[in-house]
């Protein structure tokens, strides 16, 4: 009976202590508690406002996927658009009926090719006889042209295309310097 | 608390990125590219152009289109590195009064940390308008072969670009 009076008192002085230290902790618990709370607070606008941004990120993202999704096919594309033009510029002065009528041919599948790839976005850029713009052209040489102004293409190397205004390929242009 | 980015400033071309959900993403310059030339060129109304728009005006605008300004970065106008560049540089490369490399630009006189701040700045603006916040803290690549004054130059570059 002796211990077990003795155990209860130790446990009563036990919780005693422990109900002190609480009591002497309590003021700088709070402190504490107010810091973690802003502390959380703050992460919240935070996250709130990243939350906010990611959704505009996202809803921009699927516009851009929408306009310049087929970027890379459009691109590649565009080399064959180069080569209808190439292969046209060698036979279509050409004297032969049946050359003739090849460059015929294939100037119509050019057309119908370059219409389907317009409705899809894609622009061929206005180069020659503008004024250089780099945003557009890009510079290859200079040379000396009557009657041109300075910095007018007077040449164009490669034609450039845009993707829904927005520039896949610049124009290879060669612009005139008469000093 | 806002966003880090990191910047690759390279030679040639350079290129930021952001950290997100636990990976990296590139992110794309107003162009659409992932990579942006490292080219600063000012056009006769004293404009600055950056990027593919500066190199694609580099032929006609020889004298006033920089690049690879990284090479004389931190460098002394007597080094080996700089004497080489040079020598191929259409733009002219000289010596401020302290013996840096500095580069003109028409008649403006421009250290290679101004000419690397225009293309940190378009880095910069590429994120900020990708991430909708602004940035005020990035890490900028540098070789490991850089010494302590490019390293320096290299930091102060980001600090003139904000």
């Amino acid at each position: 009976m002796q211990n077990g009076e003795t155990q209860e008192e130790e446990v009563k002085t036990e919780a005693n202590t422990n109900e002190e230290v609480e009591v002497e902790a309590a003021p700088e618990e709070s402190e504490s508690t107010e810091s973690t709370k802003d502390e959380y607070k703050d992460k919240y606008f935070y996250i709130a406002a990243e939350m906010q941004n990611m959704q505009k990120r996202f809803e921009r993202e699927k516009e851009n996927l929408f306009k310049y999704g087929n970027e890379k096919i459009m691109t590649d594309l565009v080399d064959i658009i180069d080569n209808f033009e190439r292969t046209l510029g060698f036979i279509e002065n050409d004297e032969d009926e049946k050359v003739k009528n090849i460059a015929v041919g294939i100037q119509m599948i050019n057309k119908l090719f370059n219409e389907k790839l317009e409705r899809h976005g894609l622009k061929k850029i206005e180069a020659l006889d503008v004024e250089f713009n780099p945003e557009f052209h890009e510079a290859l040489s200079q040379r000396a042209e009557e009657g041109k102004a300075n910095n007018t293409v007077v040449e164009v190397y490669q034609n450039g295309y845009t993707l829904n205004d927005r520039v896949i390929r610049a124009a290879k242009v060669i612009i005139a310097k008469n000093d | 608390m806002g966003r880090i980015i990191g910047i690759d400033l390279g030679t040639t071309n350079s290129c930021v990125a952001v950290y997100e959900n636990g990976k990296y993403v590139i992110i794309p310059n107003a162009e659409g590219q992932n990579t942006t030339p490292s080219v600063v060129a000012y056009n006769d109304k004293g404009e600055a152009l950056v990027g593919k728009v500066a190199k694609n005006q580099a032929v006609t605008n020889p004298g006033k289109t920089v690049y690879g300004v990284k090479r004389l970065i931190g460098r002394k106008a007597t080094d080996k590195e700089a004497l080489d560049f040079k020598k191929v540089a259409p733009f002219d490369v000289f010596a401020n009064k302290n013996g840096d490399a500095w580069v003109k630009v028409g008649d403006k006189e421009m250290s290679p940390q101004e000419v690397s701040a225009r293309i940190l700045e378009k880095m910069k603006k590429s994120a900020e308008d990708y991430l909708g916040q602004p940035v005020t803290e990035a890490v900028i690549t540098v070789p490991a072969y850089f010494n302590d004054a490019q390293r320096q130059a290299t930091k102060d570059a980001g600090r003139i670009a904000g």
